[in-house]
């Protein structure tokens, strides 16, 4: 099994590491599932985006991702997983958030991908602001958020530390 | 006094800048200290106090911790997610 966690402050190109990731993970896999997250240029009332500022803690943040890449890992049985996250100041449409999973079989690399971006879009130690005409707004856990966690049994207290 | 050297993470940066210096009689001081400390000195915007976590050499750790000046500490609002 390989883990892959990255925390990058440059931009990248999530297909051509989606390629290199396919390639690594060797011909005798089932299935490779991913998922790319880009700047939205809207917020969640509507209005327009002009970029987005994450903000880390490195050490922890790594942690975080971590985690949650092993964490994936076990329950899916996945044989390789990817996650990639940007930080910095981001331009509506780019690349944000990269996660790929290679297992046997479709649907534990598909449900892989899926929880592990449930538990970024929560747990991962980011925080987010938003630019635009309004000026400059942080962006906080969303019911959604939680709404997603509980799907696989997690509740936003138990995950709030 | 103790100068202690505190990572303002997320919104709390906003008031405070990304590291706060904190002069403080005791040494060392519980993380609640710290936080009212900081609060009293940059309260921000928006800013809910007390879900503020505090982190002692890269762990997050309860309230009642206590961390010398010479730790690494940061302050950390919830956060957003990724």
């Amino acid at each position: 099994m390989t883990i892959c966690v990255t925390l990058s402050d440059a931009p990248f190109d999530p297909f051509a590491l989606l390629a290199d990731f396919a390639r690594d993970a060797g011909g005798d896999t089932g299935a490779i599932a991913s998922f790319v997250g880009q700047t939205r240029a809207a917020g969640a009332d509507g209005t327009a985006v002009r970029a987005m500022e994450l903000t880390s803690y490195r050490s922890l943040t790594l942690r975080s991702m971590e985690n949650i890449a092993a964490a994936t890992a076990a329950r899916f049985g996945v044989a390789h997983i990817l996650l990639l996250h940007r930080v910095g100041r981001m331009l509506p449409g780019e690349p944000v958030v990269l996660v790929a999973a290679a297992a046997p079989h479709r649907r534990a690399a598909l449900q892989a991908v899926d929880y592990a971006m449930d538990r970024l879009k929560s747990e991962a130690v980011f925080w987010k602001a938003e630019e635009g005409d309004f000026g400059r707004r942080w962006i906080e856990p969303s019911d959604a958020d939680a709404d997603d966690l509980a799907r696989w049994g997690i509740s936003q207290e138990e995950d709030d530390r | 006094m103790a100068a202690y050297i505190i990572d303002m993470c997320g919104r709390l940066a906003d008031a405070a800048g990304r590291e706060l210096r904190l002069e403080l009689a005791d040494e060392p001081v519980s993380i609640t200290a710290l936080r009212d400390a900081a609060r009293a000195i940059a309260p921000g915007q928006g800013v809910n106090w007390a879900r503020v976590r505090g982190c002692i050499d890269e762990e997050i750790v309860a309230d009642d911790a206590c961390a010398f000046a010479h730790q690494r500490i940061a302050l950390l609002p919830p956060v957003s997610g990724g």
